[in-house]
């Protein structure tokens, strides 16, 4: 068998290999896309998927820990977010300037309007000197609009010449990650490929064997072809000087060796100066791959002599984008994949289904506009909104928020699905609420005989429940237990603290309120035991904060108008809340709920501002002394005084706690954290999410859970609801040691010691 | 200890770790002894130079040239796959143990994408502390006539495309050895 050219390789049909799933419908190009639902269980069938994924998670994680430690993250990405952001606000000066000084070097700047557009200019380039054999490096843009397809289509072959974009274009199929395109294959897969597509052996196992192979596929190519197509990752105004960053080596030898070289960019890639792109690449590499810097990185201005360099910029939706305040900063993205790396649902079904071409959670809010809405309807669904992508992205985009904007953009076009538009009918009817709740709370007495748990199992909902047991609703919920309204006196301090005298307005949140009222009555016992005045107030609801979640903008601003109208009749110094989500939900989301309205921006803004979450308002208002509560309690929750914390999303990503619950645990409390594996990764609950997509939830609970158990500690303490339901519902359904409970548990039984002791005394 | 001192350690600890060796040596002829170890080690005779570095530097090539038949790069297709090649550097950066690559012309480019292991040779005084300091010299090659080719090359070819696994040397340099030369000739 004679080994085939690059040319046939490319050409070959899908591969028929064992253990290989097919990525597209079997058309030669591989698209269109099969349905989400579709890829999304072939994705969760494939075991090997989520094991590589949460392998590259952990240790992109420690890498790029330590990659940011030479540098002060928080501040560089600040001011590279102000430069790129400045940049977009003044985007056609810095095209125009670009444009004067890349011509005058030499080069020829095009400008696509569309997909079309851009394929267009660069065939007839391909035309225009008889080019039948293309080499590019990695560019997302030229994914974006298909570029490999429509030369295909026009007989002309583009040739990938990095790696992994080279392995996944043999075998049909996209990259699955901005930067690591063949991060979701597997050796075995690769050799077999290899192995059937050059038509002799190659190495399923030998990583070395396979990378000299397809290195040594690749190098003709550069020899070869009559034009090489590169990517960019900035375009330095100044000089008209097109930036570019590579490991291997291949976007230095196709931007030199072929006659003819296209840079393919996108408009938003403009930066002003080389200190602006020096700043970004102090953030690049660190970011994509936890290094300082890229093998190469490689600044390109004009051509080659002798040689010809073109420049297409492409808009293809991005001016539509930058038009738009609420999308304009996702124009900042250095397409670093970050965003990726850490976000717990790609880590379970990668990027074929957790995005379109542009993956992870910029490809949830960019593809709207540069692929259409309806490629990323599917997609978006399965965020969860634990905000973990905004912590780690060096521009520092928006991007949950972002992303629950391109789901009421779904939820507009396509309608809620039935069942949560009569939830969230109910909900924000808090009439009808509260009689469901308490009819709900007899009718599930055949199936709570008196317990705390729902643990009969509906066959309809099977998949959604047989790995958690559902909470009770509460038989009184707090606002039976506290008198609605009335300010609760304060009792005498149990421990010297900053609150003592101050009156606060609880919020306990409807889960709270309904299903956990004893962490509400905690939390409430807590601050009265510091002194403090409580009073629970009239006319509370659900913050609205599911109906956000979920894209139902119309009921979620309903909620938001009762919660707002409820609380700022208070006249309390602070209002406090257990429910970190809550506390993320109106002091941060609201604003942008009413960004538009100039009758209740101001009032969300004001609320915004009173609201606290409870361990914040202990860890700066109170201040509780070292040792304080380090006292036995005997029948305690936490008899060995052992446990391990688990950061709710909304503690940890939206509102930034991580010190200070471990003050109050270790050194107010006196108790021993054994902290989790991953203990910023979220515990798969996302509201509806867990339902929607209960296998995903399921996984991620699982993990949260083994690694708790590994611990050694039996009490997991959080500061969230949600994370408490769904991880109680799983601890009780899979019998494991475990106990949940939120952190005011523990506090509220030291201070009803102390305080009994005191009133003894 | 100096700057250049303090420099000096920074780049050799940053380079060190990506697998590129860095040697300080007083004058040309010390350069040259390292460049025929390399050889020796590489087990080749034959050292691809680029234009610029046999004109920048044509002390070091002469001693160079005593041992080793060197060649001076032409075109990429002559310089595809050469085991061994050597080329000047415009200046170092401690911040990131990466050296700057001016290459305007397409053969002295050649060199150091197309070679096996490539040697880089710069006068001590090319070390610079931080990318900031990169700045002038990239505005200054962009801004040159006709415009200009630069990269800051900082380690070796590598790709971790398959399963993360690190694999040195793609379709660049798998052997990067830095010099720096007190008095380069
Ligand atoms: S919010 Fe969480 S689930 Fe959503 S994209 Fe970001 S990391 Fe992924
Ligand atoms: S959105 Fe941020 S984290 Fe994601 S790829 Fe872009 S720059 Fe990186």
């Amino acid at each position: 068998m004679t080994a085939p050219s690059p040319h046939d390789v490319l050409r070959g049909r899908q591969p028929d290999v064992d253990g290989i799933p097919p990525d597209h419908d079997g058309t030669e190009h591989g698209w269109p896309e099969r349905p989400f639902r579709e890829r999304y269980d072939e994705a969760l069938g494939d075991e090997r998927l989520a094991r590589n994924l949460t392998a590259f998670q952990q240790s992109w994680r420690g890498n790029r820990g330590d990659a940011i430690e030479s540098i002060d993250f928080g501040d560089l990405r600040d001011r590279l977010r102000a430069s790129k952001t400045a940049t977009i606000a003044d985007l056609e000066t810095h095209i125009a300037t670009f444009q004067a000084a890349a011509e005058r070097a030499g080069a020829r700047v095009h400008h696509a309007a569309s997909a079309a557009d851009a394929n267009r200019i660069i065939r007839e380039l391909a035309e225009l000197h008889d080019v039948d054999l293309i080499a590019k490096s990695k560019s997302m843009v030229s994914e974006e609009i298909e570029l490999n397809h429509d030369f295909r289509e026009h007989g002309i072959d583009v040739v990938e010449t990095d790696l992994g974009e080279w392995i996944v274009q043999v075998m049909g199929q996209r990259p699955s990650h901005l930067v690591m395109p063949a991060i979701h294959l597997g050796r075995q897969q690769i050799g077999a490929v290899l192995t059937e597509r050059l038509g002799r052996d190659v190495s399923r196992e030998d990583i070395a064997e396979q990378v000299r192979v397809v290195r040594d596929e690749i190098r003709e190519v550069f020899f070869t072809a009559g034009m090489g197509i590169t990517g960019a990752n900035a375009l330095v105004a100044e000089t008209g000087t097109v930036m570019m960053c590579t490991n291997e080596g291949n976007g230095r030898l196709t931007s030199s060796v072929p006659r003819i070289h296209v840079v393919i960019a996108g408009i938003e890639k403009l930066v002003p100066s080389f200190e602006d792109a020096v700043m970004q690449l102090r953030l690049l590499g660190r970011s994509a791959t936890a290094q300082t810097l890229t093998s190469y990185t490689t600044f390109i201005t004009g051509p080659t002599p002798g040689h010809e360099m073109h420049i297409v910029l492409v808009d293809n939706g991005r001016r539509q984008m930058a038009a738009l305040p609420e999308f304009r900063e996702a124009l900042n993205c250095i397409r670093c994949g970050a965003c990726s790396n850490v976000c717990p649902p790609y880590r379970e079904v990668g990027g074929h289904v957790f995005g379109h071409i542009y993956t992870g959670a910029i490809g949830l809010v960019v593809t709207p506009f540069l692929n259409g809405l309806d490629a990323v309807a599917g997609p978006q669904s399965l965020c969860v909104s634990c905000n973990a992508c905004a912590t780690v992205c060096p521009v520092g985009i928006p991007l949950p928020r972002q992303i629950l904007d391109v789901r009421k953009m779904v939820v507009r076009k396509k309608g809620l699905h039935p069942a949560k538009r009569v939830a969230f009918g109910v909900l924000s009817r808090p009439a009808a609420f509260a009689l469901a709740s308490r009819v709900g709370a007899k009718a599930q007495l055949p199936l709570t005989r008196g317990g705390t748990f729902v643990r009969t199992q509906l066959p309809v909902l099977n998949r959604q429940t047989r790995w958690r047991s559902l909470p009770a609703v509460a038989r009184r919920p707090l606002r039976d237990r506290i008198r609605v309204g009335e300010t609760q006196p304060p009792l005498r301090p149990v421990v010297p603290n900053g609150a003592a005298g101050r009156t606060v307005a609880l919020f306990p949140g409807c889960i709270t309120d309904r299903m956990y009222p004893e962490q509400g009555q905690a939390v409430n016992d807590v601050l009265r035991h510091l002194g403090v005045r409580v009073v629970l107030p009239v006319g509370l609801n659900c913050c609205g904060l599911p109906a956000n979640n979920s894209g139902d903008e119309p009921n979620a601003r309903r909620m938001a108008r009762q919660t707002i109208r409820a609380l700022e009749r208070t006249r309390a110094d602070h209002i406090v809340s257990g429910s970190a989500s809550c506390v993320a939900m109106i002091a941060q989301d609201y604003v942008h709920l009413f960004r538009e309205d100039p009758v209740w921006l101001p009032r969300a803004e004001r609320l915004a501002a009173r609201v606290t979450d409870f361990t914040s308002f202990l860890a700066t208002v109170a201040e509780l002394p070292a040792g304080s509560l380090a006292v036995p309690v005997p029948g305690s929750i936490v008899p060995d005084g052992r446990v391990t914390y688990h950061d709710s999303c909304q503690g940890l990503n939206a509102l930034g706690l991580a010190a200070e619950p471990r003050r109050l645990l270790a050194d107010v409390m006196g108790l021993r954290i054994d902290e989790l594996a991953e203990s910023t990764l979220c515990c798969g609950f996302g509201g509806s999410f867990s339902f929607e997509y209960p296998d995903v939830a399921e996984r991620l609970m699982n993990r949260k859970l083994d690694d708790a158990e590994s611990t050694g500690a039996r009490v997991i303490v959080t500061d969230n609801q949600g994370c408490i339901m769904h991880l109680r519902g799983g601890a009780d359904a899979g019998r494991r040691p475990l106990r949940v409970v939120h952190i005011a548990e523990l506090l509220a039984e030291r201070m009803r010691l102390l305080g009994a002791a005191r009133s003894v005394e | 200890m100096s700057d250049t001192e303090t420099m000096l350690e920074e780049f050799g600890r940053r380079a060190a770790a990506l697998g590129v060796r860095v040697d300080r040596v007083p004058d040309s002829a010390a350069a040259a002894s390292t460049v025929q170890g390399t050889a020796t080690d590489a087990r080749v005779t034959r050292l691809v130079v680029s234009g610029e570095v046999r004109r920048r530097a044509p002390g070091l090539i002469q001693s160079i040239e005593a041992s080793l038949d060197v060649e001076t790069a032409t075109d990429p297709a002559a310089v595809r796959d050469a085991p061994l090649a050597l080329t000047l550097a415009h200046t170092a950066y401690a911040e990131t143990g990466s050296v700057l690559l001016a290459e305007p012309d397409l053969p002295d480019r050649a060199v150091g994408m197309l070679s096996g292991t490539l040697v880089v040779v710069l006068p001590t005084g090319g070390l610079r502390a931080g990318l900031e300091d990169a700045v002038a010299g990239l505005r200054a090659i962009a801004s040159q006539p006709g415009g200009g080719y630069a990269t800051l090359m900082t380690g070796p070819s590598r790709t971790a495309d398959i399963e993360r696994v690190l694999t040195v040397g793609v379709q660049g340099p798998g052997k990067v050895v830095v010099v720096f030369v007190d008095h380069l000739l």
